[in-house]
């Protein structure tokens, strides 16, 4: 093996993972694809809502789309990039269908175009609610031609190599703290590599497994963000996750409904009185209060998405136990007026002969990730193909899709998810091929030996380590227990830092390998405590966030502007250490990062329009 | 329809299925699961069978059956074994991570409840098995890649660099979705248990299966007249392609996302003849 190499690895292969290797394959680049799971099974793939974008060359019905997110994510997007996949969204759409994504279309062919909630406007494009799976095929599909293809810098090799059932562990870092490559595990040898890249793109999707009350696939542990933050990188908003409001409880595991059956006719209700605990069937629509989400609400609904996700967690039960039982849950569906084979599609089995399907709120994606820088001039227009795009406070490590933070704030449109991950892949594509272009000459090769190295350190790691499966598994059931009281337990600053307590000592426990299961065999059960140690992290990261935004509420009412955005990184002894700005190198010049958000783009709006700007002038820092 | 061989029957507890899961709420009971392992990819020697007892309760999946396994790897003569390992991501049967055989047939654990696989057999026990015409990776865990390889050889995919500018929507793509509920069935989830399922599938064969030929005519109508559609139908009459296809139907009943893959098997093959005969006709 060489020291230096041309490839960049893109770890993960969701939609983010896919658009990225596909864009960087077109640019001639040679990708290794990671992913735990073929590309078909990740949790893109399972995505049931739609994308949103305005018809082409519709100026108005973009800045509404623009608006309409920065008012869902609470202004707290960077506007710059979210501006440009606003912009980009439908150049994006286009590309899919002649792909091949089969949008759902009227009797006459055009389009249609679904109000999700959050939306003031019908702009949603759906493939039923496969859209994800759709996606992922299409993509998955362009990116078979590359394998055939040689390289174009070292002919041997395929342009695109795919390792699946492939682990991220860490990356590998040059004496400058450069990413230059990665180390990971095949799972089914539990065998280690390390290999060298130019660049390293993480595309792991959200870290959100860690509450008890989620719809988490068995991949969205975050253990990928959970080694590069152990390694420096600057991590934003952990406090901030997505709640879905209308999940259902499958044989004890939570799954989402689409929203689109709300736009095709469903009615999400409470029972008027909370105490009620008639059959669905049975309560009378007067004694029903009937709630909905955006613009599109009428009278007597909510209006946000997290003053709905409230209302629908007043209702639960409170003597149920916590994230175990439908009975909990108090809000039904009303279905009655979805046509069948939409219902058939969502819910199969599942749906009730009375159509009133039992609903409850659960945690569905995580709103924060790892800090990701980009270029953007003073009106606040993002420099297209900058290689500072997506890049993270590592050199050499960029990140897309919901592993990272900056398009959403603090909650995201349903039909912003897919187009997020797509867009960002491709932005961070194009950064990468201006970054490794930047690295010509490449840098000192590291011998091959260097390599060999963290591959044996990761080998003695695991040896060391031991079994502990079953410790590791009451384990990770007693940390997701412990964040989900601490979401819950809004304002309750007492609640949280017993929280806190609990899980410092479950931390603790985690770290140590169970005395009482010596080691049998390194496998899937090391895996499983790799990804417990992730879910600890990210819970500790989550509580930490949260003691300290409610702690601000309380000392200074709201936010203070310009200091808005809650970002951590890993302290010397590997603790949780919450920042207020940090240094940033980036293509050789340093730069101090701070806790604004970026406004530039409504600012020089307003400013054009002679207006006085509405949101005091924050952070020219970028 | 094929599956793995028993090497030696698995009787299970001597227990009547139906009486006992009709008594269910008085009496507590066990059942038996049988997993296939083997320690690491190619690793053929280190094949064998575990087998484990559980406690049963009532809506128990495949799935929670190996999570059970997972937490406490101790086989029913009380020896500690190291977990078998399986693949699972969303674990409401979306994915097609976790097919295997179970019973010797392609189902999905995560959706596969073991109550309905009990009576059917009357038997307290079930097996567990790896698809048997990937290579397995380790235990339950198989490499699909082939699956992507049958792909690559029918080109399924849509060539944007060889379709005419144009604006985009075409009136042949129109057509395609006209039916406002085109979206709402399922695409393939590439669970491949088509592919297992398909007796004209064996070493030696060179059939792409079901799911390539669906995916290759979704490509072709999408590029109809196209000279890439026209590479793709003569590789799906090629040595591999749809004359191969035995019509067992087979890959019908065991397509978790119930695809017409019977059509779309008859509609290539038409094609394939039309163009067949087209060729034919220019030579003359
Ligand atoms: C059932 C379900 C419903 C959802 N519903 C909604 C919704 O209603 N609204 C909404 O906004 N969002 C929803 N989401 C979230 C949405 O799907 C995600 O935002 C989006 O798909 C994330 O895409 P991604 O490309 O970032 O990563 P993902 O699609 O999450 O892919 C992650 C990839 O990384 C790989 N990976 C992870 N860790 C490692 C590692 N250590 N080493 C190697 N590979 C690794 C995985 O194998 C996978 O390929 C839902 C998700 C699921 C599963
Ligand atoms: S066609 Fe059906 S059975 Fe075959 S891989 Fe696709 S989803 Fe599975
Ligand atoms: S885990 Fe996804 S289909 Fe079973």
């Amino acid at each position: 093996m060489s020291g230096s190499s041309a490839r960049v690895a893109v770890v993960g292969a969701g939609a983010a993972g896919l658009a990225a290797a596909l864009e960087l394959g077109r640019a001639g680049v040679s990708v290794d694809l990671y992913s735990l799971l073929p590309a078909s099974c990740s949790p893109s793939a399972c995505e049931r809502d739609g994308l949103g974008a305005a018809e082409a060359g519709d100026e108005a019905a973009i800045e509404r789309h623009f608006l309409d997110t920065l008012e869902a994510g609470g202004q707290l997007a960077h506007q710059p990039p979210l501006r440009a996949m606003i912009e980009a969204a439908p150049s994006i759409v286009d590309e899919l269908l002649r792909l091949g994504v089969p949008f759902d279309r009227d009797a006459q062919g055009a389009l249609v175009r679904d109000a999700l909630g959050g939306a003031t406007e019908a702009r949603a494009v759906h493939a039923g609610v496969h859209t994800g799976r759709q996606l992922v095929r299409v993509l998955d599909a362009q990116l078979l031609r590359f394998e055939e293809q040689a390289a174009r810098d070292a002919r041997s090799e395929p342009l695109l190599r795919r390792f699946e059932h492939w682990e991220f562990l860490r990356l590998v870092l040059d004496d400058a703290g450069r990413a230059v490559g990665l180390v990971a595990r095949e799972r089914s040898s539990a065998r280690h590599v390390a290999r060298p890249y130019a660049a390293v793109l993480l595309a792991t999707g959200g870290a959100f497994a860690h509450f008890a009350r989620s719809t988490a696939s068995l991949v969205s542990h975050g253990s990928a963000a959970a080694a590069v933050f152990r390694q420096g990188a600057i991590f934003v908003h952990a406090d901030l996750v997505e709640e879905h409001p209308t999940t259902v409880l499958v044989r004890g595991r939570r799954r989402v409904v689409a929203e689109l059956l709300q736009s095709r006719g469903a009615r999400l209700w409470v029972p008027r009185d909370p105490s009620d605990t008639r059959a669905p069937e049975t309560v009378p629509a007067a004694e029903r209060r009937y709630l909905r989400e955006g613009a599109t609400a009428q009278a007597g609904d909510l209006a946000g998405r997290a003053e709905l996700v409230r209302a629908l967690r007043a209702a639960l039960d409170p003597a149920a136990p916590q994230g175990g039982s439908a009975d909990e849950d108090r809000a039904f569906l009303d279905l009655g007026g979805v046509a069948p084979a939409l219902l058939e599609a969502e819910l199969g089995e599942l749906l009730p002969a009375h159509r009133q399907l039992r609903v409850g709120p659960a945690v569905s994606g995580a709103m924060g990730g790892l800090w990701v820088d980009y270029e953007a001039d003073e009106r606040g227009q993002l420099v297209e193909g900058s290689p500072r795009n997506q890049a993270t406070n590592i050199a050499g490590l960029y990140a897309a899709g919901e592993v990272g933070f900056q398009l959403h704030g603090a909650a995201r449109l349903g039909e912003n998810a897919l187009l997020g991950c797509l867009y960002e892949g491709k932005a961070a594509a194009r950064a990468i091929v201006a970054y490794t272009r930047s690295l010509a000459p490449p840098p000192d090769a590291l011998d091959a030996s260097f390599f060999e190295r963290r591959a044996r350190e990761a080998d003695e790691e695991l040896a060391s380590q031991g079994d502990g499966a079953r410790a590791a598994f009451e384990l990770c059931e007693a940390v997701r227990r412990c964040a989900q009281r601490a979401l819950e337990a809004d304002g309750e600053p007492a609640l949280l830092a017993a929280c806190a307590e609990q899980l410092d000592e479950l931390d603790a426990r985690a770290r140590e390998p169970a005395a009482s299961d010596a080691a049998t065999e390194p496998g899937p059960a090391a895996s499983k405590l790799h990804e417990l140690r992730a879910m600890s992290l990210h819970a500790r990261l989550f509580l930490r966030a949260r003691h300290a935004r409610l702690a601000a509420a309380t000392a200074g009412g709201a936010a203070s502007p310009g200091a808005e955005l809650l970002l951590a990184r890993a302290s010397q002894s590997g603790d949780v250490e919450l920042v207020d700005a940090f240094e940033h190198v980036a293509m050789g010049s340093t730069r101090r990062v701070d806790r604004s958000v970026d406004r530039r783009y409504t600012q020089a709006g307003a400013a054009r329009e002679g207006a006085a700007p509405e949101a005091p002038p924050v952070e020219r820092d970028r | 329809m094929s599956g793995v061989r028993r090497e030696q029957p698995a009787p299970g507890p001597a227990i009547d299925v139906a009486s006992a899961l009709a008594r269910a709420d008085e009496q507590k009971w066990s059942f038996r699961v049988r997993v296939r392992r083997q320690d690491g990819p190619a690793d053929t020697r280190s094949r064998r069978w575990d087998e484990f007892e559980l406690p049963w309760r009532p809506g128990l999946s495949v799935h929670d059956c190996l999570e059970a396994i997972e937490r406490d790897p101790r086989t029913a003569r009380g020896e500690r074994v190291r977990a078998p390992a399986w693949d699972a991501s969303c674990v409401e049967g979306r994915c097609g991570a976790c097919t295997m055989l179970v019973n010797g047939r392609p189902r999905q654990a995560c959706v596969t409840l073991v109550d309905p696989l009990m009576l059917e057999t009357n038997a307290a026990s079930l097996e567990l098995a790896p698809l048997s015409k990937f290579p397995v990776l380790r235990d339950l865990v198989v490499d699909r890649s082939s699956a992507r390889a049958a792909l690559r050889r029918v080109k399924a995919w849509v060539e944007l660099d060889r379709e005419p500018a144009e604006p985009s929507v075409t009136p042949s793509r129109r057509r395609l979705a006209l039916a406002p509920t085109a979206g709402a069935s399922s695409p393939c989830i590439g669970c491949a248990a088509c592919l297992e399922a398909c007796p004209e599938l064996h070493a030696g064969s060179l059939f792409v299966g079901a799911a390539s030929i669906h995916e290759a005519k979704l490509a072709v109508d999408l590029q109809a007249g196209s000279p890439a559609a026209d590479e793709r139908l003569d590789a799906l009459m090629g040595p591999g392609g749809v004359a191969e296809c035995g019509k067992s139907q087979n890959c019908v009943e065991v397509c978790p996302a119930s695809l017409p893959l019977d059509e779309s098997i008859a509609s290539v093959a038409r094609a394939a003849t039309k163009r067949l005969f087209g060729r034919w006709f220019a030579r003359r």
